[in-house]
């Protein structure tokens, strides 16, 4: 029969029960993700063009409050920037985007703060 | 008067059609499924027009429907399943924006909050079945105690509940799986049932969808090389998989997963284990033509060299075939297979037994064909030859080094016909190649459907049933040593002195049976008997490769065993090679993944079983219901543990390789020792038990009739009752000679 070390079988139990533990986190969070963001607002995008004509996707989560209003600063939680769009968690809720369209200038992408531009 | 078949009427016949019916229903519950594969039949019409326009250049006036999402809605607006509601993105834009969210998440506070909640839930469930069956532990702790009492029944008598158990068993249970077994013949005799059912799944399931989808986006991307749109395939095939997540409960996904698992671990065990049997041979080639194997007992000495043995026929019918397939290449055009019939007939009819028959047969052959050609009749030599059309093909073949004879009158021994001869007959001889001085089994299959046979050597995959197959297995064969001598020998005339050629030669404890110089002083070469120094057994050894070689190759191994080096007298150690000194077995490891949480479990179940039977055997001389189940758990649990480990399980042998000079210059190898391969009746570890036995069966006394110590301090008398060396030569000079007393007080 095989020897093992008891301590070694207890961490052995442990680690097995922590990767159970991970892929149902892993399962979970896609699983939720997905019937949060893709019904309600992953997949309601908005296409805005800057004014350089470069077009952009615009994301977020536009389940909570109320945020553009002409001409001012606004915070933005922002997630990430790729190659052609930028990713923020935001409180605009999906009547008031569609009001407004929306263009970020991408020198302060980088910062918890951005100018918003409006664009007709 | 013909009687007319009376109707019976057949109640599986009726379940199968109702159950058919019911399955027929459900599809009110998959109507999308009939959308779409309308839907992938005519992405498969377009592709197909799509691939024959574009290979003749013709104007496509079209789009190919596949690159296009299914829109369910056009077809039953009622449904709203749309285009969306898969599991992954619309568009490959917003894939990694999503997995970028995706990872976002998995570092989220609320996130992980929310599923400790779930899991939380999930326990609280869990709880609640604790509490509910809390009584019954109650019940079943206050009850464990009263068992282990003495009961007042006869031995061997079945325990009232065990008894009401067996009656339901007998009267419900029992029907219940043969009615379910019954069914499940009924069925699977009865085809079109499974059949129908499968079908309708996999219309259901979008399966049919998939894989005609599959098609029509091969011809359309064979000749558009449309990378882009790999994405939406992708998209789609999830969306048409989704009526599976929806339908199919999310335990019978955790049940799948797990056996495709377990399947994919037992998939990467046996490829380890095949992994370790190449590296075995690599270090059995690297040992030389004669090896010898030592180490202290309980290392595995005659274990490894079994082991060997067995891989080393495998090699050499392995070789066989390569240098035959060698030999094909270089006369490609030469009726080999009318070759290989008539040397069957050769076999069948014992004309052909060994390779100089087989010698015997080509030269034969090569004198026919010539006196034909002599007498120019080409007709006769071309039938001769095995109907092969000399005159157009060749009968030499170059090979940049030398001119390769099909057939050759001045040197036969290297004449293709005469080398492909003794490797067809080394090839297909199904006796084992393994000549041993103990028993050998191996139990490869052969197969022959009237082509080119084959064998089968597979060591891990092959069933346990043939271990006591004696149609599967072939055991070695008996070791002769005349067979080994070429000077004088123990039975003269002996017929069976001339059969050894070539195979595999396995001797265990080749020290005892040879000696060293001390065991063999006093023998003489001139002695009138057999001696191990008049029958020139190390000359045979040091001659035999001329017998075993067939085309360059040496179908010899020699294979020994001893503790020691030194016992084996320094000639014929130095003809092995190599000496493989054996140093420790590891404990045993398995090759399967986490074997370790199956062990774990099974021996903590073992650990609660053992303490459990043997208390209860030891009060109780009856069967109880309780420990019928007991029983019944753990045999189960104990069967699947162990077939594991004996199928996926091995043990590292760790040798040091030395030259047969024994001059300290070692190098270090593993060797593998699978226990599916070697274990499983491959020889016995006691092969001379028969002799202790019979010597045994003889005396008439065991182990009682031993006289035992009167006090933990030895008499005089008692240390003289041992007949030891040490004591005797101890009281010899004091008492005189001890050993005649004691002969006459026994008398």
């Amino acid at each position: 029969m095989i020897k093992r070390n008891k301590f070694v079988d207890v961490l052995y139990v442990m680690f097995i029960l922590f990767v159970c533990y991970l892929i149902g986190f892993f399962i979970f969070s896609y699983a939720e993700l997905s019937s949060d963001l893709v019904s309600q607002s992953f997949f309601d995008y908005k296409t805005f063009r800057t004014l350089d004509n470069e077009d952009y996707l615009f994301f977020g989560d536009y389940t909570n409050s109320i945020f553009f209003v002409d001409g001012n600063n606004y915070s933005l939680e922002f997630l990430s920037y790729e190659e052609n769009y930028f990713l923020f968690s935001t409180n605009v809720e999906e009547e008031e985007v569609n009001m407004n369209f929306v263009v970020i200038d991408e020198s302060v992408v980088y910062n918890d703060y951005f100018n918003l531009y409006l664009y007709n | 008067m013909e009687k007319k078949k009376k109707f019976i009427f057949d109640y599986r016949l009726c379940l199968g059609i109702i159950f058919t019916l019911l399955i027929f229903c459900l599809a009110f519950y998959f109507l999308d499924s009939f959308y779409r594969i309308y839907v992938a039949l005519k992405d498969l019409f377009y592709s197909i027009l799509y691939y024959f326009y574009s290979l003749f250049f013709l104007h496509i006036d079209f789009d190919p429907s596949v690159v296009d999402l299914v829109d369910y809605s056009n077809f039953f607006p009622s449904s709203g399943s749309g285009t969306g509601g898969t599991i992954i993105p619309l568009t490959y834009d917003l894939f990694p924006v999503k997995m970028s969210m995706y990872f976002h998440s998995l570092f989220n506070l609320e996130n992980m909050a929310k599923y400790l909640v779930l899991l939380l839930n999930q326990f609280s469930i869990f709880l609640r079945w604790v509490l509910i069956l809390m009584p019954l532990f109650l019940v079943f702790s206050l009850s464990y105690k009263q068992i282990f009492v003495k009961n007042k029944s006869e031995i061997a008598t079945n325990s009232k509940s065990l008894i009401r158990w067996n009656k339901l068993k007998l009267k419900i249970f029992d029907p219940l799986i043969i009615w379910f077994k019954n069914m499940i013949n009924y069925f699977k005799v009865h085809k079109i049932f499974y059949i129908i059912w499968v079908v309708c799944f996999c219309l259901y399931f979008n399966f049919f969808s998939i894989a005609v989808d599959f098609v029509a986006y091969y011809f359309y991307f064979i000749v558009s090389f449309d990378f882009l749109n790999v994405y939406i395939q992708f998209y789609k095939l999830f969306l048409d998989l989704k009526v599976v997540f929806d339908f199919v409960p999310f335990p019978i996904f955790i049940i799948l997963g797990l056996y495709i698992f377990d399947r994919i671990r037992k998939s990467h065990a046996i490829s380890v284990l095949n992994h370790h049997e190449l590296m075995n041979r690599g270090f059995i080639n690297s040992c030389g033509q004669a090896t010898f194997i030592t180490g202290t007992p309980g290392t595995g000495k005659t274990t490894a060299l079994t082991d060997m043995a067995l891989s080393q026929e495998v090699m050499f019918r392995n070789k066989a075939l390569e240098l035959m397939n060698k030999a094909q290449i270089e006369f490609p055009y030469f009726p080999f297979i009318v070759l290989e019939k008539t040397l069957q007939n050769c076999f069948a009819d014992k004309s052909i037994f060994n390779l100089s028959s087989c010698s015997v047969f080509a030269r034969k052959t090569t004198k026919t064909f010539y006196s034909f050609l002599d007498k120019d009749d080409f007709g006769g030599a071309c039938s001769t030859l095995f109907g092969y059309d000399f005159l157009t093909y060749n009968l030499q073949f170059d090979d940049g080094n030398k001119i390769v004879d099909f057939l050759s009158v001045v040197d036969p021994e290297h004449s293709v016909l005469e080398i492909y001869c003794k490797l067809y007959y080394v090839f297909v001889c199904q006796s084992s190649l393994i000549v041993s001085n103990y028993g050998v089994r191996s139990d490869y299959s052969f197969a022959d459907i009237g082509g080119f046979p084959m064998w089968q050597y597979d060591f891990f995959n092959s069933s346990s049933v043939h271990s006591l197959d004696p149609e599967v297995s072939n055991n070695s064969h008996i070791l002769d040593w005349d067979s080994l001598r070429i000077g004088k020998k123990m039975v003269e005339n002996n017929v069976l002195s001339n059969a050894f050629e070539f195979g595999v030669v396995v001797i265990t404890e080749i020290g005892k049976e040879r000696g060293n110089q001390y065991d063999t002083k006093g023998m003489k070469k001139n002695d009138s008997s057999v001696n191990q120094v008049n029958d020139q057994f190390n000359n045979f050894l040091k001659l035999v490769r001329h017998s075993a070689t067939i085309d360059n190759f040496p179908f010899i191994k020699i294979l020994f065993d001893d503790q020691r080096a030194e016992s084996l007298g320094a000639d014929g150690r130095e003809l092995c090679e190599k000496i493989i000194h054996i140093k420790e077995k590891s404990d045993p490891k398995s090759s399967l993944w986490l074997f370790r949480l199956e062990s774990i479990i099974y021996d903590f179940c073992t650990s609660k079983y053992y303490s459990f039977h043997n208390r209860f055997r030891f009060f109780r001389t009856d069967y109880t219901l309780y420990s019928h189940f007991i029983d019944f758990i753990y045999s189960k649990l104990y069967s699947n543990y162990i077939k594991l480990f004996n199928k996926y399980c091995y043990s590292v042998q760790s040798v040091d390789v030395e030259s047969s000079k024994l001059d300290g210059s070692f190098e270090s190898f593993q060797y593998f020792l699978s226990y599916k391969k070697i274990y499983s009746y491959r020889f016995a570890t006691d092969s001379f038990s028969d002799y202790f036995y019979r010597k045994s069966e003889k005396s008439g006394v065991g182990i009682d009739s031993l006289t035992c110590f009167k006090v933990y301090r030895a008499t005089l008398d008692e240390l003289v009752s041992e007949h030891s060396f040490l004591f005797n030569s101890l009281l010899d000079p004091v008492f005189g000679d001890t050993t005649t007393n004691d002969q006459d007080k026994a008398d």
